[in-house]
Formats: structure tokens, C-alpha cells, sequence
């Protein structure tokens, strides 16, 4: 069986270099019809990363590894468990791994639904589609990891979710609020970041 | 005042993700899931190269086995067709050939072949036994031989074969030239060959042939 599938495994490879432009979805299909296992791989090295990081920023470095962990292995046992109709692959992925990442806090006694503080946004500053720049320096890249790590739980999410790309309503979509809700958040957090990030560097 | 190089937020978290790789084990992780899928295949994955080969072994043995089939076939109507013609006397020949071909090595086929022949039928695969004896090496007989008497029957007259009572193929000049089926009595007696002409065969077994029964 080994030779076996170790030629199975070189004609895939052989193939897979012609699956770098297909869509998540038809990765995800070929792999649940076919059994390819390097459409598989191609899609974990797509998002493996993205979403570890992620949660990274949600929790710590083990949750992070075992939740993306137990979503992985999930979707390689059972491929049919995500349905193209409801959110492209990409949102379903993160909304898994978000909510794992919850339900493990909640577990662990670590969660706390963050009241936000809606006095400290500044509502008349619309910086929603404003670029936010820094001035480089040596320490700009741990303070922004600070500034990140110490915004509340929500804040956190959202502009993570918008820094990883999704739009609105994907993220309103992963976190279960609503659009509304994320743009406060979004507000927030982002004037959280220039705040600290500039006061530090002063 | 200095002009100092701005960074976005977006190229700020795209280096801290860059900081933050999904660790090796991660990876080892889900590439060893995978490969236990691979291996964990649908049954007829695994099956399929199996099937196929017992399909092509079938098909390359398939054409030499009914090339064996029709011959058995073709000689067994043959032979049929002249023991119809012109019925086989019991001979010892018969029974030389059936005991030398149950004792041959051979293969299952073969076997099968043999085993599946009735007592009548062994006088039906007599009929190959002269040209089996003739590819024999068969050594003249000797004098010493025949002191006592030898009792042939004389299976070859043109070769000069004949056959003694315990089946035993011999050849000689002097039987060359006599009837078919004759049975003599053969002694070596004052440097020349006696040579007596018999009625029946002399042998006692001889009269109780397989085909006799």
C-alpha cells in the first residue's frame, strides 16, 4: 500500500500545481469527491496560517494550536460539513475556530463578555475608511503587538477579521452580531490602536 | 525635520502574522492526518488493482487453456472415432502407457486428465504408445536375455519392437518382418536366435487386461 500511495500521492503533487487558482470551495469539493489529498494540503497551506494567527490574538499560543488543530482534522474526517451556500470557505473556517476558541475560554472559566465602553469612542472622528499610519521604529512592531493583545475581546476580533480582509458582513457574519455592532467595535478599536501606539511613541 | 517612513495598520499585522507562523507540529500534525486518510481508503481503491490483475492474469492464461481444452478435445474425438472404426484389442501396450502415465509427474491439469479416464477408455489412450515408444531410446536385446526363453509379442515389425509380459519394450533385428500382435518365444541358444511362434499369449496376467474387464 505504501508504493501505492505514494504514487497516489506524486500524481497528485503533480497535479497540484495546476489547483493554485482554484477557489476554496472547488478545493474543498475535489477533495470530498476525489479524496485528494493535495487539494486538502493546498487548502491548509492557504489558511493554515491566517487562521492560527487569529486566534492566536483571541487566546494563547496552545489554544491557538489545538483549536486549529480540532477544525482541521474536522474538515479532513468530514469535508460535507461545510456548505458553500451559507458563507464562502474562508468565513466558515474562521467562524468554526472563533467559536471553538469561545466555548474553550467559557470552559476554562477565562471568558468575560467585555462591556464596551461606548463613552471612550470619539463618534465624531469617522476614520472607518482612513488609512492609519505610524512612524517606523525599532519598537513599533511589539507595541502594535501590546496595543492589539490589550484591546477587549470584541475590538479584538473585528479589527483582526478586517485586517485579515474580510468585509463587513463576513465578519458580522463570524461573530454573530450585528453589522452595526462590528462598525462600533471596528471605531473603537482602531482609534484604541492609534491612541496607544502614538502615545507610546511620544 | 526628518522624513521618516510611515506603516500602515495592515502592513503592521501582516508583519506580525508573518511573526506568528503556524508552528511545525501543526503542520506535521494535519500532513499525518492526511496521510492516514490516504491510507484509509474506500475499499474498492484498494480493491480495484487487485481485480485488475486477476482480470489480466486470467486474460493472458485464458487462450493457452482453451488451446489445452481442444486438443484433449480434438484427440479424445479421434481416438473415438477410430476405436469406432476398428476397436482397440486389449494389448499390454494399453496398460504399460496407463501405469506409466498415472506414475509420471504431471501437472493438476494433467492429473485431472488422467484420473478422469475409466478403465474402458485406458485402451483408447493406447494409441499414442507406439509413437511414445518410438521416441524411446530403446537398446538392442541382448543374447543373455533370452538363455531361458523370452516370450515378446511384436507391437513394430518394421523396427522390430515388441513388448515382453511385464510390458517392457525390446528391440531386435530378428523381430523385424513378423506379424503384428504375434506373440514368440525367443531363445538364444548355440550362438542364434530360436524364434517359436506362439498361439495365445503365454503371460498369465495377460489375460485379464484392463480393457477385459
Amino acid at each position: 500500500m505504501t508504493l501505492i500511495s505514494n504514487l497516489q500521492t506524486w500524481w497528485q503533487t503533480r497535479h497540484a500545481s495546476a489547483w493554485t487558482d482554484w477557489p476554496d470551495g472547488d478545493l474543498l469539493e475535489h477533495y470530498r469527491t476525489a479524496g485528494s489529498t493535495a487539494a486538502m494540503d493546498l487548502l491548509i497551506r492557504r489558511h493554515c496560517n491566517a487562521l492560527y494567527h487569529f486566534l492566536l490574538t483571541l487566546a494563547d499560543p496552545v489554544l491557538a494550536e489545538d483549536i486549529s488543530q480540532q477544525v482541521w482534522t474536522g474538515l479532513i474526517e468530514r469535508p460535507d460539513q461545510y456548505q458553500a451556500q451559507a458563507a464562502s470557505f474562508r468565513t466558515w473556517l474562521f467562524t468554526v475556530g472563533r467559536n471553538r476558541t469561545v466555548d474553550e475560554l467559557r470552559r476554562q472559566q477565562r471568558w468575560q463578555w467585555p462591556s464596551t465602553d461606548d463613552s471612550a469612542i470619539d463618534r465624531t472622528i469617522d476614520d472607518e475608511h482612513v488609512t492609519l499610519t505610524f512612524t517606523e521604529r525599532d519598537d513599533l512592531n511589539e507595541a502594535f503587538d501590546q496595543a492589539l493583545t490589550a484591546l477587549p475581546f470584541v475590538q479584538r476580533e473585528a479589527i483582526s477579521l478586517q485586517l485579515e480582509g474580510f468585509s463587513l458582513a463576513d465578519i458580522a457574519l463570524i461573530t454573530h452580531d450585528k453589522p452595526e455592532t462590528i462598525k462600533s467595535r471596528l471605531r473603537f478599536a482602531r482609534q484604541q490602536l492609534k491612541h496607544s501606539l502614538e502615545e507610546n511613541h511620544d | 525635520m526628518t522624513d521618516r517612513k510611515q506603516t500602515s495598520l495592515d502592513s503592521l499585522y501582516r508583519n506580525r502574522r508573518q511573526r506568528h507562523p503556524a508552528p511545525a507540529s501543526l503542520h506535521q500534525t494535519m500532513h499525518a492526518k492526511l496521510s492516514a486518510k490516504t491510507t484509509r481508503r474506500p475499499r474498492w481503491v484498494a480493491v480495484a488493482p487487485v481485480m485488475a490483475s486477476l482480470i489480466l492474469v486470467f486474460l493472458v492464461l485464458r487462450p493457452s487453456l482453451e488451446t489445452t481444452s481442444v486438443l484433449t478435445q480434438a484427440d479424445f474425438e479421434t481416438v473415438a472415432d477410430s476405436s469406432l472404426a476398428a476397436p482397440v484389442a486389449p494389448a499390454p501396450a494399453a496398460r504399460q502407457l496407463s501405469k506409466s502415465t498415472s506414475e509420471a509427474p504431471m501437472g493438476d491439469y494433467e492429473a485431472f486428465s488422467a484420473d478422469s479416464i475409466v478403465a474402458d477408455e485406458i485402451v483408447v489412450m493406447a494409441e499414442p504408445a507406439v509413437p511414445a515408444l518410438e521416441e524411446q531410446n530403446l537398446a538392442p536385446l541382448r543374447p543373455e536375455q533370452a538363455v531361458n526363453g523370452l516370450n515378446l509379442k511384436i507391437i513394430d515389425s518394421q523396427q522390430g519392437i515388441a513388448i515382453d509380459c511385464q510390458g517392457e519394450a525390446v528391440m531386435a533385428d530378428v523381430l523385424k518382418g513378423r506379424p503384428d500382435d504375434q506373440w514368440l518365444e525367443l531363445t538364444w541358444r548355440d550362438d542364434d536366435w530360436k524364434v517359436n511362434a506362439l498361439q495365445a499369449s503365454p503371460c498369465s496376467s495377460e489375460t485379464t487386461t484392463d480393457a477385459d474387464r
